[in-house]
């Protein structure tokens, strides 16, 4: 479903990712990871078409608008003048594609699927949790029918309770949906207990790709095992040894 | 409260001046030739009733004396007017100009001008500024090289000579409608890039905000993104600075006006009918003709109170949790 040929970004001739390849099958999930700077939220924007590679190409079967993302900071992607009926209903009014009265209910059935009552269309986002931002945020994805989902760091500041419930609404919709999605986080416990595979960045290129269990148990490169090392250190018990 | 304050002042002030055919004792253009520079009517008492006396010229032409033979009442709706005295009595509340028309009349209807001037002015400024400012930080690049050096250029004219040579172009006699036109729009095309700039700053911050990544994610064009996203947070700043450009425009009609560039006689603007008060012998002799500098005063100082007041809102406005 999305293929990532040997993509090069740079800014002022400085390489920020180099020869990244990969591909993506319908309905996978995919967690990237590496340390602070390795390039994981470029690649993504990369991804989503929102910065143009300096060389190399991303193919993505699909739509444009069936490849989304949801931000680093998914709160501060909700445009704060706008109402939550507003900001599910965006993508819709961008396409053109339905009259009002449809538009609102495809925002209501969002936001429902995100586990928002309907009644809360007329709020304004500051007016939601911190984890209900987070719902909108999926569910204003999610109103277009996406096949791809990339989440950049979305589960940072979420307390555990909230960014297990956002887990499980995204295992959800995995099932129910057959969305695949790529989990963009620094924290490898969490992408662990996520993704089907694991793909590491350092220093902008992609140095290890593999099958979640086999990465954990066998690290081939030196900032996997550093990854690995830190995530059992941090969270003892959840890795096998 | 402070600005409800500021506000309910500036109401007043333009309800004034809105209302000037209402609330002048007079016509503009009405002349009282056996009164050239009466000063201000004095008003007695006659119990709780305010009257005035007869004015008669004395020896010399401009020096008037009382009539205490006879009171004449100041009456309130008096010939379609908020208040006035009946004939043959006169009352100059400001006193009389080189014609005797009445200064109190021509105050209030030349602060329709002025003001006018200065409103119209700043909507072709921020019009202009918030176009050339939106363009120029949401396309970024060459397209910003441009017109921003373009403003700056602008910036560098000096344009003083230039509208005094502008005028030497044009013909003897423009009209006033004419005048008022050629006036804000050369003050509002003078004072455009100053908002450009500010725009265009918001602009290119605006541009980098998440929920506009969202929305071009979506396939949002850039003229939605404009308008829905960014245009709305210049919101601010732009009412910021129309609180400071009308002021600054209504002086730059007064100025202009005043050294003969403006509408022209006998339609008062608060900048023409200054020009009266230049000569030395005027300014000792008669005062009052300095009234229309001093009534823009509280019109000024309400507006750049009004702006004070925003920024210091726009500072201690909470920040949404987002």
């Amino acid at each position: 479903m999305l293929r990532v040929e040997h993509l090069c970004k740079s800014y002022a001739g400085r390489a920020v990712l180099t020869d990244i390849s990969f591909h993506l099958a319908p309905g996978a999930t995919l967690g990237l990871t590496g340390a602070s700077g390795s390039g994981k939220t470029t690649l993504g924007r990369c991804l989503a078409g929102l910065e143009r590679p300096t060389s190399g190409r991303v193919v993505f079967q699909g739509a444009r608008v069936e490849l989304q993302m949801i931000f680093q900071q998914p709160a501060s992607s909700l445009n704060p003048h706008f109402t939550a009926a507003e900001i599910v209903e965006e993508p819709l009014v961008i396409a053109g594609s339905h009259p009002a009265a449809q538009r609102r209910e495809e925002a209501a059935q969002a936001l429902e699927a995100t586990g928002i009552a309907r009644t809360a269309l007329h709020k304004f986002a500051h007016q939601f949790s911190g984890g209900e931002r987070q719902r909108l945020a999926i569910a204003r994805a999610l109103v277009v029918r996406p096949k791809l989902l990339i989440l950049d760091e979305s589960f940072n500041g979420l307390d555990p309770e909230v960014a297990q419930q956002i887990a499980a609404l995204l295992q959800d919709l995995r099932r129910s949906l057959g969305l695949a999605w790529i989990l963009i986080s620094h924290d490898l416990a969490l992408i662990a207990g996520l993704a089907d595979e694991i793909a590491v960045l350092e220093r902008g290129r992609l140095v290890e790709h593999a099958p979640t269990a086999a990465l954990l148990r066998t690290p081939r490169e030196q900032a996997t095992r550093e990854l690995v090392d830190a995530a059992r250190l941090l969270h003892p018990g959840a890795f096998p040894v | 409260m402070k600005l409800r304050l500021t506000l309910a002042g500036l109401a007043l002030l333009h309800g004034a001046i809105l209302l000037a055919p209402w609330l002048a004792p007079y016509d503009y253009a009405e002349q009282h030739r056996d009164f050239p520079y009466a000063p201000p009517s004095r008003l007695h008492w006659a119990g709780l009733r305010p009257v005035v006396y007869g004015l008669v010229p004395d020896t010399g032409g401009e020096i008037y004396r009382e009539d205490t033979s006879r009171q004449y009442p100041l009456e309130l709706f008096i010939h379609g007017r908020l208040f006035g005295v009946a004939a043959p009595a006169v009352f100059f509340p400001w006193g009389t100009d080189s014609l005797g028309r009445d200064v109190f009349s021509r105050v209030l209807y030349g602060g329709r001008i002025s003001l006018l001037t200065g409103l119209a002015a700043t909507l072709l400024s921020l019009g202009l500024g918030l176009l050339w400012g939106t363009l120029a930080g949401f396309y970024g690049g060459w397209v910003d090289a441009i017109l921003m050096r373009a403003g700056e250029l602008f910036l560098a004219l000096p344009w003083l000579y230039f509208l005094l040579g502008v005028r030497a172009f044009l013909p003897l006699h423009v009209s006033p409608t004419e005048s008022f036109f050629l006036l804000a729009g050369i003050i509002g095309t003078v004072g455009w890039v100053r908002p450009a700039r500010l725009v265009r700053g918001v602009v290119l911050s605006a541009r980098e905000r998440p929920f506009v990544a969202a929305a071009r994610g979506f396939g949002a064009s850039g003229f939605y993104l404009m308008r829905r996203h960014i245009l709305p947070l210049t919101g601010s700043v732009v009412l910021t600075q129309a609180t400071v450009l009308i002021p600054q425009f209504i002086l730059a009609e007064v100025t202009l006006s005043f050294l003969g560039l403006g509408v022209g006689e006998p339609v008062p603007s608060w900048g023409n009918m200054l020009m009266e008060a230049r000569q030395f012998h005027t300014l000792v002799s008669h005062a009052w003709m300095l009234a229309p500098g001093f009534a823009s005063v509280p019109l000024l100082f309400g507006y750049l109170r009004l702006a004070d007041l925003l920024l210091e809102k726009q500072h201690l406005a909470p920040v949404a949790d987002l």
